[in-house]
């Protein structure tokens, strides 16, 4: 069985037993609707296959992504490879790696790398009234405006594993950019940040957008009007608590 | 070798940003972030103004002497990151092994050096994670 759908702008095609359609089709992306006027053969194609031992292999293309496990990690795995390809090839949005909240409806970036303490930061703000936008990816328009991509935020606790939170109050429209901050945690360190130009912004943005291999024509300029219209500022923290109040400081 | 510095266009996208510029290579698949003089310097690079034409332009501008020893660090700068068409023919005196000599530090002051920061441009996954892509190494040749 194939799903076929386009995701801002991107077609895809996903080809799974019948039985695992509803499961597949819960893990799209945001906003990707079914388009049965995607031929396979012009998509990028990710199947889900049903191993002789019981576990699910993830491939796209030719090419086997992560290791063979049980459903709900197969799927898992399927989405996160999924939204990568959308990000990298998608013509009408700009992908940024980094967390989103909207505070006082401001939208304030947090771009960062895995285990840089983003999700931690992103769900404190929304627990001191943030409204939430993604913990994932920074989605811009061709005009740098931003939009929602509200995933469940994926928390690391203390004993290694992993806990899914979706915040209640989850964003709608797009909004400005009007604070980026380059976070990164450090035990022990004091939150002193300090503020980049509009060019280093594109630099440090640069350091985290999927697709500017693919198609920097389109992102270099969006990335620069975001530059535009957002202060910024990078720095380390320790605690959550002194980096929340500063970012939510009016 | 030429005398009058041309800038690169080929596989370039650039963008001025409030007086500075970022500079994407698709060739090299780099981001080159150029701070305002070094922007100054890259845009007179027009393959027919001459170098003691650009430092004279230069002192001009900034109201400094000895134009030409900030001139000439910056010209190496961008000839390092590939920005220029033609190889130059930069006196080694002018500028030391990081590029900037004391001569300049006294012409301009910390606040008129060039200055770039380049970065490689990170793969899909890499944009993600800590992981920085890999080099390409040439391979070693071993002679016996």
């Amino acid at each position: 069985m194939t799903i076929t759908a386009r995701c801002f702008g991107v077609p895809i095609a996903v080809r799974c037993r019948p039985v695992d359609l509803e499961s597949v089709s819960a893990h799209l992306p945001i906003d990707c609707t079914p388009d049965d006027s995607v031929e396979p053969a012009g998509s990028f194609t990710f199947d889900l296959q049903l191993q002789g031992n019981g576990l699910f292999l993830v491939k796209r293309g030719s090419c086997v992504k992560g290791l063979p496990g049980p459903l709900p990690s197969a799927l898992r795995i399927l989405q996160k490879e999924i939204h990568i390809c959308v990000a990298e090839h998608s013509r009408e949005r700009v992908f940024i790696h980094a967390g989103v909240v909207a505070w006082k409806n401001r939208a304030i970036i947090l771009p960062g790398s895995s285990h840089a303490g983003k999700s931690t930061l992103v769900w404190s703000l929304v627990q001191a009234g943030a409204v939430y936008y993604s913990d994932e990816y920074a989605v811009f328009d061709e005009n740098g405006f931003i939009y929602p991509f509200p995933l469940p935020i994926s928390l690391r606790m203390q004993n290694g594993e992993r806990r899914m939170i979706m915040p209640d109050r989850a964003g709608a429209a797009p909004l400005a950019p009007d604070l980026i901050a380059f976070v990164r945690y450090r035990p022990g360190a004091i939150w002193r940040p300090h503020a980049l130009t509009p060019a280093q912004t594109v630099l440090q943005l640069l350091r985290h957008s999927i697709a500017i291999r693919r198609n920097p024509a389109f992102v270099f300029p969006v990335l620069t009007k975001v530059s535009l219209k957002a202060r910024s500022f990078v720095g380390m923290r320790g605690n959550t608590a002194e980096t929340v109040a500063w970012l939510s400081t009016d | 070798m030429s005398q009058q510095p041309r800038a690169r266009k080929d596989q370039l996208i650039s963008e001025e940003v409030a007086g500075e510029c970022v500079v994407y290579d698709s060739r090299q698949k780099k981001a080159h972030h150029l701070n305002s003089t070094l922007t100054w310097v890259w845009s007179r690079c027009d393959g027919a103004t001459s170098i003691d034409a650009m430092a004279a332009a230069f002192e001009r501008q900034f109201d400094i002497k000895n134009g030409r020893d900030i001139l000439l660090p910056g010209l190496k700068q961008l000839a390092d990151c590939q920005l220029l068409e033609n190889p130059l023919d930069i006196p080694y005196t002018a500028a030391d092994e990081n590029g900037i000599s004391r001569r300049a530090m006294v012409a301009g002051g910390s606040v008129l050096m060039p200055a770039v920061i380049s970065m490689v441009a990170p793969t899909p996954a890499a944009a993600q994670s800590d992981k920085k892509p890999k080099p390409k190494i040439p391979p070693i040749k071993i002679k016996i």
